[in-house]
């Protein structure tokens, strides 16, 4: 009968870690866990990048606290809508689809898309990119992007949909796909520009051509919190203004 | 950089922990109980558990889990986190699984015992609590530290509903460092430990209910 108590026991009170209460209103981001420069988890296990460190003053200036959690990419949408977290800053794009699921603040940043390949030696010694922009959208090259994002869209519609026939691999994240551009698996790989900077640092690999999508990122709510959106845009608005801002774009977003 | 990054996979292998105990333990609350209703109980309560097991053995552990945080989650007024929902998911799948072991222990057994039971005024809840449930545990305890090692492993998916667990620390240590390889190996090492760990005290349970002299090499290490 001491096995029984002992097993409730242990039941109640690991259920119980999961179904704690916190007492105070906290806001909850969700971000992905592996998108350096904007948001990553680090080696001591906390989150850091851009986005985190932008949100982290917002909070402050307006008085709230923010939790700051990583989430799988694929299901960081419906795990907003089912109230999980609360919103995303995390160099997500603002698109007419998403626009449709969630309410996006104004736009923060912009970027372009960047095609990375492996960089070997020219004639000269020199290092140059194995292949150019355009033998990389070639038909049956593998190209490979990040699951849901607008490098996969981009290829779709504009690739795949003129008839280009490219293989496109879709991965958990970047930087999976960088590592399979490494050993061979790819012959590219497309990404927004900040990320890939940051993921081809220190390896043989260069970008070898921009997409000019002007694409701008946008932190994303709820539709109908409206509340929790005019404060992360005032907080934008404020942050701009000032020299905060501008250290950390020098800190995070210029390639050094 | 790996090194200094070996206190969160410890994190991990905490929560990791605490969901396959929770959810295992679930699946035994709920397992003893359906097992015995497998083979004791009026028909219409066996059709319903048939169909409990079907469902619970058939869909894959991921599906169970987004069923369990977007299907649970989503009903109105109803907030489900991360961790419960996997330990409803894998615990309810767990529960099918074990009721398994425990209706084939059970029918393991000898008829006489139930025969004798009754025949000296026990009802059939008391034969089953006082005579059938003690040696069936017996039986079952190998079979559970299968379960604990299946539960351990399809903890890994986790993440995919926002638990931070092992696995998914190692996914950011791995994608931080660059070293996918070695930061995979090392994980693989962590959860062989959590495995062997975990079944060796199986192993010990297995040694101290053990009934000398019966059947063959009960308790005693054959493998």
């Amino acid at each position: 009968m001491k096995y029984r108590t002992t097993l409730c026991l242990i039941v109640g009170v690991a259920l119980c870690l999961g179904f704690a209460v916190s007492a105070e209103k906290v806001y909850v981001d969700g971000i992905d866990a592996a998108f350096p420069p904007f948001s990553f988890i680090d080696e001591t296990g906390d989150p850091a990048g851009f986005d985190v460190d932008v949100l982290r003053w917002i909070a402050d200036e307006m008085g709230f606290e923010v939790e700051i959690v990583p989430i799988d990419w694929d299901a960081i949408i419906p795990t907003l809508l089912s109230e999980n977290i609360d919103l995303i800053a995390s160099g997500m794009t603002i698109t007419a689809a998403r626009q449709e699921r969630v309410a996006f603040t104004d736009a923060y940043w912009s970027i372009d898309l960047a095609v990375v390949v492996r960089q070997t030696e020219d004639a000269d010694s020199e290092p140059a990119p194995e292949l150019t922009l355009f033998e990389a959208i070639r038909p049956d090259r593998k190209v490979g992007v990040q699951r849901g994002t607008t490098s996969q869209d981009w290829l779709e519609e504009n690739v795949i949909g003129a008839g280009i026939g490219i293989e496109l691999m879709l991965y958990e994240n970047f930087l999976l796909a960088l590592e399979d551009l490494l050993i061979g698996r790819l012959d590219a790989a497309v990404m927004d520009g900040p990320t890939a900077q940051s993921g081809i640092a220190g390896r043989p690999l260069t970008v070898v051509g921009t997409i000019s999508t002007g694409e701008i990122y946008g932190y994303a709510v709820r539709k109908g919190d409206a509340d929790l959106l005019a404060l992360l845009n005032e907080g934008l608005r404020r942050i701009q203004a000032t020299d905060t801002w501008d250290e950390l774009v020098a800190k995070w977003l210029v390639a050094k | 950089m790996i090194w200094k990054a070996i206190p969160t996979l410890f994190a991990g292998a905490g929560i990791s922990l605490a969901l396959v105990t929770s959810s295992v333990a679930v699946g035994m609350l709920l397992g003893v109980p359906i097992g015995v209703a497998h083979v004791y109980a009026a028909r219409p309560v066996r059709a319903a558990l048939w169909l409990f097991d079907r469902i619970f053995r058939g869909f894959p552990a991921i599906v169970l889990l987004f069923l369990a945080f977007f299907g649970i989650g989503g009903l109105p007024g109803i907030k489900i986190s991360p961790f419960a929902a996997v330990v409803i998911a894998l615990g309810l799948r767990s529960a099918a699984y074990q009721a398994q072991i425990y209706r084939g222990a059970l029918e393991m057994v000898e008829r006489g015992q139930v025969d004798a039971a009754r025949a000296i005024g026990l009802s059939m809840l008391g034969t089953i609590r006082h005579v059938l449930l003690p040696q069936a545990a017996r039986f079952s305890l190998p079979s559970l530290s299968n379960e604990y090692s299946v539960v351990l492993k399809d903890t890994a998916l986790a993440f995919t509903v926002g638990v931070v667990d092992l696995m998914s620390r190692a996914k950011f240590l791995a994608m931080r460092s660059r070293e996918l390889l070695t930061v995979y190996l090392l994980v693989a090492v962590f959860y062989f430990v959590l495995t062997h760990a975990g079944i060796a005290l199986f192993r010990l349970a297995e040694r101290r209910v053990a009934i000398p002299g019966m059947g063959q090499r009960q308790g005693r290490r054959t493998m």
